[in-house]
Order: structure tokens, then sequence, then C-alpha cells
């Protein structure tokens, strides 16, 4: 109660908009989804991480210049039994992770095809970022980064080494995909799947209600 | 009068939302009143603040205004215009004037002026009121007129009929060009509106002296006015009013007169208004409708035309209203404002009949015309009826103009007008009534408001508006939560929750999980009220099962902390796949135990129905496995989940709820059926048995799952072929679980009990029954013998049975071939299953052995008797000389036909048999008495009189009370010996009968005499009842009479008074009754003398005195009365039937009868031939007398005995037909009712044109401008009619006088309305 007092009209801040987007991370099993999306929402590493079920759902908000970006992310299993999963997540997002490990080159076979997928189901305008976890096991490494940049390069995705581990690259990657994704644009595929709304507020409702609280 | 009722040019068709159109188009444009031009919403008040218009809002309204008035007040002859000096306003305290619907105005500019106009030039108070074009019109006391424009100022007045008295009529022409106005001493004057100036002064058209209480001009095509003043006598009684509505055209006639009755003081009201009426078809018609109103009853009537052009009014309903109605105004079609004399205003929604809204009108000071009714200006020679009629009249002081009510106060003019459903909005929110706003938006929205106004258009489209408008102020009220957050007010929970049912309401998702939302998010108590919020919708399904994930997130969150698992699990359930975080949700399924959620998600996410059978039932055994003998109740909501789960499946439906997609049915089917049969489960250990799944769910429940299988056998996938082939293989794996090879003990986990193991032999037997699979013989031969086991256990009855159907249905099904007959028949009479032997041995033909199984089953041992009755004798007197005893137990009755039909001689035997079992013997002795008692045809038992006293003694020793009725019948006994078993059963009532019957009277008599003593000590010891005394002496009484003199019945009468000797009241009223009984029973045999003699010799009996002895005199004598009318008439009957049969004879005798044949049948000899006499029968056979033997009858017709008699010809007789009375006969016969009344006067009714008044209300107001309404109280006298062309400016106008059989009418009715085409 009493910390209401202090509160903060949501979104009261002065930023002109908050875009709303759904990301979808996706990938062979243990490669680090779960972590990439701990380490991004939390800040938080844990050792073993329990295998996610089905999928799970976390959002994050980030700002960036005057725009506020606030992500629902689901984190799907990567357990092949859950793969039939996949399509309901990826749908409606507006922007996916493919994760792989870099120290298993199955998984980043495995990665390519879930990009290929993407490229063919997933709505046209999706933005798609590689991420090759796990980078501060640089010593076991089994994918080269060349190979992987090259590979994103073709396929016109972003791509970083990240690791959830030592937080590297994590919140630069979803920053760039931040950056990426478009703003203005009002109809994407989100509005009509009703699933990633995006609000953006008239400027003149948004002053008014400003006035009044000052 | 108003444009927008009078549209010249408009459709004749006008429709509801068209006039609402105009009106509202008008209203903003071109009404030039000024308070129908400004529209005070919010923006207006809030931009503005300084601006003062002329009209007021209803916060304008306040006490200094009143007082103002109030000190401005002369004492004109005006001031008692007003009687509403009672409840003036004096009250400091007062709330806001206006409702949430109506709002209510003062126009202050006229006011202002009629309060100047009062103080400077003396013009009295206002009195009447009008309004037209854009002008409004007041007339006052002093007879000054005043016209305003619409910008409340002052344009003309006129002052030059100051001496015509008050004004006490105003109305405009229909263009608000011309003002007619009407005083009160019968002067009326025609003048141009826009400049005041007198057009023409109306002489002829009143008579002077009487007040013009209503001109009107309702025709706008003939310009003709109608002004109306009713000549008044004295009369003391006030009649019931009767509205009588005339059309003028094309020729006069009464369209409808009603009765309106009420108090006196109640003056009628008319109004009209054109509706818009849903006929009984559905389609809409638009019609005028009439209201009218007398005290607290409104009648409405619909006016149409038929096919022509006559006129008809039809009555519509009928309102009765909690108040007295003093005036009544359309205000719109579909609301009504009435006034009532306590002068609150209501507003009724005519539909529903609802008041909407009451607003206390207390402060207007309404100008009543209560001096005009009364007379006061023209010398008061009024009637007191109409005095008092004209008490509350204020018709020219409250009229409607568009859709405003003016109420004229003495010094000031009010404006009510409804608010149009924005305002109303709007109102509610300036006041923070969120909730109410927020209702009557939902109102709106869902077109269930009431007194709508200003939304139109088409239902979708209104819809939408309204929607808008709502979400409107939603989004306010939310923000008025924000504050809330800032206030630390405590009432959000109800805010949110408001919020969210409206959100939901009005479809309005993107509010709903935006914008409240966002609001709520940021403070965990909203969030919680916010999420509470959405679970009943979402239960009831009136929110989508589709939440947003960061919201449905959060709702399992919440829920998993307050351990709601119920509805978390109803919740989860319900909820649409793709917006649950199913990581979370499956995590908190398992840790909570939320089996069917679980369940839920693995099969709808995933498509995965074998997972649930895989994870569950290990964890099911587990849970089976705990120590505690009875299942926890974790337990068992796991097994029934997984239960029913695999039932939906194996039925192809969804689960919990729902039809699997297309295509599903089949895999879903396919694959739970894959994994119940799985050999081993996936986390196997070494020492798993076969088959886990299966018998884990045997040992949870065997019944509940055979049931499951039982109902997925019924569908195609184990019907077909292939399907069989499953069925087989299911049922093979089921035996091989319950018969397995290496026999467990109890103590193993996978022990299956026998009952368990039962259950699936049972339900096995009926496959194979049905044959769907076949089992092969050593299977069956084990299952046969595990069926047929004999538990000593404690097994339920209905277990037993259930096998034995089992191995019944197996045996009828001719399945058990193989197995020999010996081996079964061990088998079941080591189970003792009794039915199956029985059936063994019928197939036996060993019947003597079926019937004894059946003798043996309690259940249908009752079955055997037709059994009993096809044995041979021999096979019969073998089963009964064993089971006698059980079979006259089970039914001796039926035994007792069996040994009647079949084994008479062997009753001895029987009977011997029975002798140690009295009880036994006695009822079979019953029984056969019965038979030998009531002979039916085929049976024939005599009885030994050995066995009838034998079952005599038997009755008296187990039966005595029915002793008694036994021997009066034919008890066939030795009487001395009957007599001696009575004794020795010491049954005195039967032995005292049995006396009877050896005719030993006295010794009776002296027994029941003894008893009777015997009982009446007992009774006065309280011992005995009162019933069983008085049966006792109607006993006696009874054997004294059949004694019939033998007897010297004295020494009873003489018991009866001696016990009268102690003295107890209640007591004696019983002796009394005692006697009386007794001597009333023997006057029939007795000298009368004798007791008489009697009575009188024991006063005490009748408590000595007269009455009492005339009592039972007259008690005595009614009983030999009726006992000589008995014998009387049983004289005349006897004599009667004789005198009958003796005419019979005669006439028979007489009669002639016709010979058939002309020889004797028996000798063949002519019947010429003949010695002695011819006999012929009724036949016409003849005989000779000395052929005939006895006794006579005819041989060749042996069925006619005697002399039969020809039957005789009965001649067709006429029937009399029943004629009417001899008055009806006449053709010519008229009704005729009782003698016409006279008729009164007319003529002298018309001439008394002496006295003047008037009373009435004329409204032409109406839509329908042909009708002019005429309000007259009975016996008024005559009235005059004027109809005036005002056109013709100095035309003397045409007086148009109603038909004689009106005014005929008129003598006894007072309301007309005529129509003018």
């Amino acid at each position: 109660m009493a910390t209401r007092g202090t509160a903060q009209r949501p979104n009261g801040s002065t930023q002109g908009k908050i875009c709303q987007f759904k990301l979808v991370l996706l990938g062979e099993s243990a490669v680090g989804k779960s972590s990439l999306v701990l380490r991004f929402v939390k800040g938080q590493f844990h050792e073993y991480q329990e295998s996610t079920i089905g999928a799970a759902f976390l959002t994050q908000t980030v700002c960036l210049d005057d725009t506020t970006v606030k992500f629902e992310i689901w984190d799907t299993a990567g357990q092949e039994r859950y793969h039939s999963l996949a399509p309901m997540y990826y749908r409606g997002a507006q922007a996916a992770i493919v994760v792989y490990d870099i120290t298993n080159q199955d998984t980043f076979s495995r990665a390519q095809t879930w990009v290929k997928e993407l490229q063919r189901q997933a709505s046209p305008s999706i933005v798609i970022a590689l991420a090759g976890n796990k980078a501060d096991l640089a010593n076991k490494r089994v994918v080269e980064y060349d190979e992987a940049q090259t590979y994103a390069d073709e396929n016109g995705l972003l791509f970083m080494e990240t690791s959830a581990k030592t937080a590297m690259n994590v919140n630069d990657i979803f920053l760039a995909i931040a950056k990426k994704l478009p703003k203005n644009e009002q109809s994407g595929s989100a509005s009509t799947s009703g699933q990633g709304r995006r609000l953006v507020e008239s400027d003149g409702q948004k002053a008014a209600t400003g006035n009044c609280c000052k | 009068m108003a444009e927008n009722e009078f549209v010249p040019n408009s459709d004749e068709c006008l429709v509801t939302e068209a006039i609402n159109l105009d009106i509202e188009e008008l209203d903003n444009t071109e009404y030039a009143i000024p308070i129908v031009e400004e529209s005070p919403t919010l923006e207006s008040i809030l931009m503005e603040p300084d601006y003062e218009s002329l009209s007021e809002t209803e916060d304008d309204i306040v006490v200094p205004l009143g007082e103002k008035l109030g000190s401005s007040e002369t004492t004109s002859i005006g001031s008692h215009l007003s009687l509403n000096s009672l409840n003036k306003s004096s009250k400091t305290a007062h709330k806001p004037y206006s409702g949430v619907i109506l709002r209510h105005v003062i126009l202050k500019g006229i006011t202002s002026q009629i309060v100047s106009a009062n103080e400077r030039v003396n013009a009295g108070l206002a009195s009447a009121v009008a309004a037209g074009g854009n002008m409004l019109v007041i007339g006052t006391s002093h007879g000054l007129i005043l016209g305003f424009d619409s910008s409340q100022t002052l344009r003309w007045c006129d002052q030059e009929t100051r001496h015509q008295g008050s004004i006490s009529a105003l109305c405009f022409n229909y263009d608000g060009s011309r003002v007619l106005a009407g005083f009160v001493r019968g002067h009326i004057l025609m003048l141009d509106s826009s400049n005041g100036k007198v057009l023409r002064i109306l002489t002829d058209v009143h008579p002077l002296d009487t007040a013009v209480l209503h001109v009107k001009e309702f025709c706008p095509i003939y310009h003709c006015y109608c002004i109306l003043n009713l000549s008044v006598q004295s009369i003391d009684s006030f009649e019931p009013v009767t509205v009588i509505i005339v059309c003028i055209r094309p020729r006069m006639r009464v369209v409808l007169s009603h009765p309106l009755t009420g108090a006196a003081i109640a003056p009628p009201q008319l109004s009209w208004q054109l509706v818009v009426i849903q006929t009984a078809d559905g389609s809409r018609v638009i019609d005028p409708v009439l209201a009218l109103a007398r005290d607290n009853v409104v009648y409405f009537y619909q006016v149409y035309t038929e096919i022509g052009t006559r006129v008809k009014l039809s009555p519509l309903r009928r309102m009765t209203l909690p108040y007295m109605i003093s005036n009544l105004r359309w205000l719109n079609p579909r609301s009504l404002v009435v006034l009532d004399t306590q002068e609150k205003l209501h507003l009724l929604d005519v539909r529903a009949q609802d008041n909407l809204e009451t607003l206390d009108m207390s402060r207007v000071g309404i100008s009543y015309a209560s001096s005009h009714f009364k007379g006061l200006s023209t010398g008061g020679n009024v009637s007191k009826a109409m005095a008092l009629a004209g008490e509350r009249a204020c018709y020219n002081t409250v009229i409607v103009f568009g859709t405003q009510l003016l109420l004229l106060g003495t010094k000031s003019l009010h404006v009510i007008c409804m608010r149009t459903w924005t305002e109303r909005l709007q109102h509610l929110i300036v006041q923070k009534r969120f909730p109410e706003a927020l209702a009557l938006g939902l109102s709106f929205y869902q077109d269930k408001g009431k007194a709508v106004i200003g939304l139109r258009g088409s239902k979708q489209r209104r819809r939408q508006i309204a929607r808008d408008k709502v979400c409107e102020v939603l989004v306010q009220y939310m923000d008025e939560l924000n504050q809330c957050l800032v206030d630390e007010n405590t009432g959000y929970d109800t805010i949110v929750l408001t919020c969210v049912d409206y959100c939901i309401q009005l479809e309005n998702l993107d509010l709903l999980f935006g914008k409240l939302w966002d609001i709520v998010f940021e403070s965990e108590g909203l969030k919680t009220s916010y999420l509470h919020a959405l679970e009943a919708p979402l239960l009831d399904g009136s929110l989508q099962p589709r939440l947003p994930p960061l919201i449905a997130q959060q709702l399992v969150t919440l829920y998993d902390q307050e351990d709601k698992v119920d509805s978390l699990e109803a919740i989860v359930v319900l909820l649409n796949v793709d917006c649950l975080d199913i990581h979370q949700v499956t995590t908190i399924c398992r840790q909570r135990g939320l089996w069917e959620a679980l369940i839920y998600l693995q099969t709808t996410a995933l498509g995965d129905f074998t997972a649930p059978i895989h994870q569950l039932v290990p964890t099911l055994q587990n849970l089976l496995q705990d120590p505690l003998t009875t299942l926890s109740r974790d337990c068992i909501k796991l097994g029934n989940a997984i239960l029913v789960y695999t039932s939906c499946c194996l039925a192809g439906r969804g689960f919990p709820k729902d039809e699997l997609p297309e295509g599903m049915p089949q895999k879903a089917k396919a694959d739970i059926l894959r994994a119940l049969l799985a050999q081993h489960s996936s986390l196997a250990n070494d020492m798993e048995r076969q088959y886990p799944y299966l018998r884990t769910l045997l040992q949870f429940d065997a019944k509940g799952f055979l049931d499951v299988i039982a109902i997925a056998f019924q569908e195609p996938e184990f019907t077909s072929e292939m399907g069989l082939r499953h069925r087989q293989r299911l049922i093979d794996i089921l035996l091989g679980i319950v018969m397995s090879n290496t026999p467990l003990t109890p103590k193993n986990i996978d022990y299956i009990t026998l009952e368990q193991q039962f259950m699936v032999l049972i339900f096995v037997a009926n496959e194979v029954c049905e044959s769907t699979v076949t089992l092969e013989y050593n299977t069956l031969n084990k299952m046969i013998d595990i069926l047929c086991i004999d538990v000593h256990m404690e097994l339920s009855k209905d277990f037993k049975t259930k096998r034995e159907n089992a191995v019944l249905g197996l045996l009828h099904s001719k399945k058990l071939c193989n197995i020999s007959d010996n081996t079964l028949l061990n088998l079941a009479n080591r189970a003792k299953f009794i039915r199956v032997v029985e059936l063994l041995y019928s197939a036996r033909e060993d019947w003597v052995a079926v019937c004894e199984c059946m003798i043996l089953e309690p259940l249908r041992h009752h079955d055997v008797w037709p059994w009993l009755e096809n044995l041979p004798t021999v096979s019969l007197n073998q089963v009964i000389s064993v089971h006698t005893s059980t079979l006259v137990t089970i039914n001796a009755n039926q035994f007792a036909t069996i040994v009647a039909t079949r084994l008479q001689n062997k009753i001895d035997t029987i009977l011997q048999s029975l002798t140690n079992n009295l009880s036994l013997e006695y009822k079979l002795l019953g029984a056969l008495y019965q038979i030998a008692q009531y002979k039916e045809e085929d049976v024939s038992l005599e009885l030994t009189t050995e066995h009838l006293e034998r079952y005599l003694a038997l009755m008296c020793e187990l039966e005595p009370a029915h002793v008694v009725a036994h021997l009066h019948g034919s008890h066939g006994c030795r009487l001395d010996e009957a007599l001696k078993i009575v004794q020795k059963w010491n049954c005195k009532d039967a032995e005292a009968v049995m006396l009877e019957k050896l005719g030993n009277y006295q010794e009776a008599f002296d027994l029941l005499l003894k008893q009777f003593e015997n009982r009446l000590e007992i009774y006065r010891q309280d011992e005995a009842s009162e019933s069983e005394t008085v049966h006792a002496a109607i006993q006696l009484a009874g054997i004294c009479r059949r004694s019939a003199g033998n007897l010297d019945w004295m020494p009873l009468v003489e018991v009866m008074f001696r016990s009268h000797s102690e003295n107890n009241k209640q007591k004696d009223i019983l002796n009394g009754k005692l006697l009386r009984l007794i001597l009333e029973s023997l006057s029939g045999t007795s000298i009368l003398s004798n007791i008489l003699e009697q009575i009188l010799r024991n006063p005490s009996a009748t408590s000595g005195t007269m009455g009492d002895i005339r009592q039972l005199l007259s008690g005595v004598l009614t009983q030999s009365r009726y006992e000589q009318t008995l014998v009387e008439t049983t004289a005349r009957l006897v004599s009667l039937e004789l005198h009958k049969a003796l005419e019979t004879s005669l006439r028979d005798a007489g009669r002639a009868c016709g010979n058939v044949s002309i020889t004797c049948p028996v000798c063949r000899q002519p019947l010429s031939h003949c010695s002695d006499h011819v006999v012929v029968f009724g036949c016409g056979h003849g005989y000779h007398l000395t052929c005939l033997g006895e006794p006579k009858s005819c041989y060749k017709c042996l069925n006619t005995k005697g002399w039969a008699p020809i039957a005789t010809n009965v001649a067709h007789t006429r029937k009399k037909q029943l004629l009417p009375p001899e008055f009806l006969h006449h053709k010519d016969l008229v009704l005729r009712l009782a003698p016409s009344c006279s008729i009164p006067d007319l003529e002298g009714t018309l001439s008394a044109k002496t006295q003047y008044g008037s009373i009435g209300s004329l409204s032409s107001n109406s839509p329908v401008r042909s009708f002019v309404t005429i309000v007259k109280t009975s016996s008024f006298g005559h009235l005059d009619l004027s109809i005036g062309d005002m056109s013709n400016d100095n035309g003397i106008p045409d007086s148009v006088r109603l038909p004689t059989c009106i005014l005929e009418h008129f003598s006894q009715t007072c309301i007309i309305h005529a129509p003018i085409l």
C-alpha cells in the first residue's frame, strides 16, 4: 500500500511510444535458450537449469532512444517431443532468436533447419537472430565464428556469439533486435493475430493525461 | 403550436425516430426558445464558467430565488389562485431539483418579468401559459397578457382587457401566428402573436359570466377553433366522469364513451400522442394514442382507421398509479409525465409501466385554476362538485411544448425536459457516480434503456454509438482508479471489479487487457483484484478463454500462491494453450496434483496422448503402495482423472471437455490403447510384471476400469474385424493378469484381490457370451473354476449373484459345452449357484431336482407352484414329503390348492408331518378350510370333522379373536365337541355362541352377563376402553333379542342400574348410553310397559330429570316405530311380490299357445289321438299328458323347463314428444326487459341557462387535429360546441349544434372527442 503512494503512473515517462513485440527462442535442447532469457530478463544464471516443458513465457522491457520496447518472450522447449508446439509460438512472432551451442556441431545444423522453417512458415517480416551460445567455452569450440557469421550474412540474420554465463552479448542481441524491429508500422502480422499488440497512444491523449498528473 | 408536432407536409407515416429526429434538430437549430437552445454539457460549463444564460442549470435554483419570489408577493386576488400555499417552499434544506433523467430549469428571464409586472403594473399572478411558434404568452390573474420571444425578452403586453378578470385559457394557432385568450368572465380575444394586436373579439361564442376554461385551435386546414364553456347546473352529487369521443366528420357520431371513476376532487385528464405500436404479428404501426386518466388510473386507447374512413378506438392497457393524478402529459411516445396532487412529478415509461423518476415540484408553486372552476370571479354560482373538481385543475398551467414540460408557477415559469442520453451520462459522471453511469450506459448499449432520447440510427449504429460512449466513461473511470492509487483509497478493488465487468460486457478486450491492465499492473493489490475479477467471466464463458500470456501467467502465479487449486485447475483447463506458460503451469500442476489440468496440457498442447499414461500411472502405482489401507484423496483424484481420461480418449473425445479436432480421435484411440497395453513401463525395473498399467488401474478401481473398457468396446475401433482382434488381445491380457500361473501373496504389490479378479472374470464372461471373444478350453475351464469358488470370505451377496449370472450367461450362450455336466454341477453346488444347478437339472429333465432347487432359493421359490403342478404325482409326493414345512411357509394357500387337487388322500400324512409346528399346521388347515368352504369347480375337497375340530382347536390357541366369527359360519364341527373345545380354551364369547347354538340361551346369557359385569368392573377401574364395554353390551342385547322372549333379560337391566350407585359423572354418561342402547334394542321384543316401569323405578339411571327420561323414551319409541315400519314394509313387499307372481302366472295361463306339430314327439301319434289332455309348452311343442313324465318338461328343448312363456310382441307405442312449455309456443315472442326508465327532460335541461359554471379540458394538443376533446362532468346540462373560422376575422363563427342524439348522451356523460376531417 505504502509503496503505491510513490508509484509512477504506468508508462508515465516521457517516451513517446511503447512497442510490444513477440519474440520466440528456438534451438536444439540444452543449447542454453532458457539461460539466455533468464540472463536477459532477470540477470541470473543457474548452472543446472532444469529443462523447459513445452514453453515458458517471460517479459522484459528495454528502452531504446525514445521508444519503450516490451518483449514478450516465448522460450520454447528444445526437446524433440515439443517441436510440434513451435509453430504456435513463432506464427505471430515479430522476432526470433535461433540459438545453437558453439561446442556442438549438431545444434548448429539444427539451428539452420530452424531458420529455414522460420523463413518458410513464419511471417515474412520476422526478424531472425542467430545466437551462438556458450561462448565462454571457447576452448571446446566446434562451430567457428566465421562459419556462423557467413551463414548469417547469407540469410540476412543478426548474429552474435553469446554467453549466458558471462552475460556476454546477451543484452546486445536483444537490443539489436529491438533496433531492427519496425516501430511505426501499424499493420504488422502482429495485429492480425492478436498476439503481439502494439500500443501506440495518441500524443494528444498522452499530453492531456500527463498534464493533469502534474 | 410547435412545428415539430404540426408538420404540415410531413409524410403520412411518421416513425417515432423521425419525430424524435425532428425534435432533436429543432432543439439545436430552429427552436428559438432559449432553454432548448442551450445544451448545458459539461464542456460548456467548464469552458464558460461565467456564462449567465437566461436559462439556469439546476444548480442555480437555490433558496434565495424562492424567497425573492415570495417577498414580492402582493395581496391581489390572484393570491388564492394557487392552492399550493400548504406546501409552498419554506424548506431550507433542499436537494438538487433535477433528477437523472429530468432536468428542471427556471426560465429566469420570464420569471423576473412576471415578478416585475406584478410589482409595477399590478398584473397579478400568472394564471395561464401557452407556447407556439417562437413565442410564449403568459396570462395573469389581472387580465394581462405578456408575450415573450425565444430569448425570454418581453415583446408585448396587452393590458386592454384588465376588466375581464383573470385569464383562464390561452392557445396558439397551429403556426403560432395568433393567440386566443379566454377570460374568466367569458370574454375571448384573438391576438396577433407577433405584436399583441387584438384582431378580433369573440363575443358570440361564449356566454358571458362563464369562465372560458379552454380555447383550442384544432384544425389547421379550416382554421377552426373551438371554445368550450360548459353550463353548469347546481347539482349535489358528482357522478362518475365519462369520456365521450365524438367523430365530427364525415358525420357526427360518438366513437367512444368511457366512464372514469375516482374521487370527486380528481380532475379528469386527456392527452394525445403518436405512438409506435407493436401489433401481435410483429409489425409496427404508428397511431395516435389517447391517454385518459382520473384519480390514479390511466387508460390508453389506440385510435385507428379501419378500411374505409371509420375511426375506431381500441383499448390498449390500463395502468394504476399509487397517487392521485393532477395532470398528465405525454413527453414523447414512450414517456408520460404525471403530476400528482402532492406536486410530485413522475416520469413514466409507458411500455414497461415503470416509474423512472420522481421530482418534487412543490417549489414551483404551480398556479391552479381552481378559482375559475369555482367561478369566484363570476359570483361563485357553481356547484360543489364543480368546485371540487377544479381543486387541482391545472390544465392551462402545465403544458407540453415539444418535448418540454412548461410549469407555470404563480410567479415563475419552470421547464422540465428530459435529458438526452449523453447528458444523463454526463450528469452522473460530473457527480462521480461512475457505477450508475456505467449501468445506465450498459442499458443503452443493450437496448434496454428507458426514456432514451437522442440515440438514434439503426440498431447496429445505436449499439456502436452507445458502446463508444460507455467506453469513454469507462476510460474516465479508470483514470479515477489511477487517482485512487495516489489517494490510497481503499475501495479500489470494487472499482477494478466494476471495470473488468463492464469491459467484458461491452466486449472491449483492448481496454481490459490494455489500459486497465497497465493501470493495475503497477499495484499488487489492484492486480490481485483484477485477476480475481477475471475468474468468474472466464468460467461462465462471458470472456473468451484467451488471455494475454502475461496476464495468464500472473493469474496462475496468483492462484498458486493463494492455494486456490480447484479454481486454478478449472481456469487452466479452460484457457487456450497458446496463452499459457506451459512450463510454469506444468510445474505447478505436478506440485499441486492438478492431474486434469496436466493431462489437458499434455494432450491439447503437445498432442501426446500416451504421456499421461506413461507418467501418471506409475505415480498412481506409487500412491497405491502407500502402506495405508484406505486410498488417500490424492490417489483417488489421480486415479479417477486417469480413468476419465482413458475413457475420453478411447471414445475419441477431448479431455476434460469438447471434441478433439479433425483426425485426432483416431490417433488418440490408437495412442491410448498402445500406452495401456505397454508390456512394461518406461522406467521398468527387472521385478516389474507384465502390463503394469492395466494392473495398476485394475488395482485402483477394477469396476471403474472395466466400465471404461466396456464403453470403449462400443466404439468402431473395437467392433470392426481388426477391432475384434484388439478386443481379444485385451481380454487375453486381462485374463493373464487375473489368472496368473504364479499366485501372489496379498503382501505383493501386484496382488489382485479376489473381488477384482471376480470382476474381471465376470466382465470376460459377458464378452464371451456375446461371442465377441473366444477363449481356449483350458482358460475357460479355469475361469469357471475360479468363478465357482466357494467363498468363505465376507463378500457381498450381490457379488455372488453377479458371478452366478455370469456362469448362467455362459451356460445360456452354450459356451460351456466342452465341460461336462457333472463337473459343472459339482462346481455350482460348491458355489451354491442354485440357478445354475437348476438349469443343469432342467437340461437333464430332472424336474424333482429342479423343483427342489427352486424351493431352496428364496428369491424364486414363489415360482415353484406351476412346476409342482406339472410334476407327476409320484415325484410330487416325493417333493412334498420332504419340503412340506418350507412349502407351507412359502405360500400356504398355493400349497393347499395343490394338495386339494392332487393329494387329497395324503392330507393326513401331510398334516401329521406338521404336528410339531402348530402355526404351520394351522396355516395349512386354514387354507384347506378356505378351499373346502369356497368350492371351485375343479376342486372338491371335504375335510373330515377331525380336521375341522383340530382347526378350531388350533384357532382357539393361535387366533382366539377369530373364533367367534368362525363359529358363526359353517364350522363343520360337532356342536358338543366344539363347545368342549372352546370351553377348554376358555373362549367365553365363543362358548356363548355355542351355547346359543345348542339352544341353551339362559346359560349363554348368564355367561355373557357375568363377563359383562367383569368388564364393567374393569372399566370402572379405568382399565378397559369404553368401546369394549359397549361391544359387550351389544352382544348381550343381541342374545336377548335372538332368544325372543325365552329369556328373562331383566338381570341385565338390573346390572345396569346397579352400576349407577357409584357417583361418577363420566362413567354415568356411559351407563346412560348403555342403558339407552339396551332398552332400544329390546323394545321390539319386550313389552313397553315393562321397560317404562324399570326406567321409572330407577330414576337415578337417568339422573332423575324428566328431560332425560323423555330422551330415553323417545329413543325407545323411535326404535319401536322403526321396527313397526320395518314389519309393515316387509309385509307389503311380500304381498306385492306374491301379487306380481300371481299376475304373471295368470296371464301365462290365459294365453293361447300355437302348436308347431300335430304329432306328439313321444308317441308319434297325432295329438288329436288323445286320451286325457294335450300339454303344449311355450316353445310350441305339444305332448300327450300321458306321454309326459314327471317333472313336466319339453323333451325337445330341454333347456326350457316348465311352461315357457311366449314372448309377446310389444306394440310400438309412439313415444311422447317433449313439448316446450305452453307460453313458448307463440312464434312472436320478444324479449322484454324491465320497464324502461324515464329519460330526463332534455328540454328542461337545455333551457335552464340561468346559472352557469364551467368545467372542462379541451385537448386538441393531440397530433390528431381532427378531434375535439371536451371534458364535462355529468349532469352539467347542455353544451355548446362552437366551431369558428379563424381566417374570417370579423365573421360570426359557425356554431355547430350537436345532434340531438349526442346531446341525449350528454345529459348523462361528460367528455366529448370530436374529430373533424
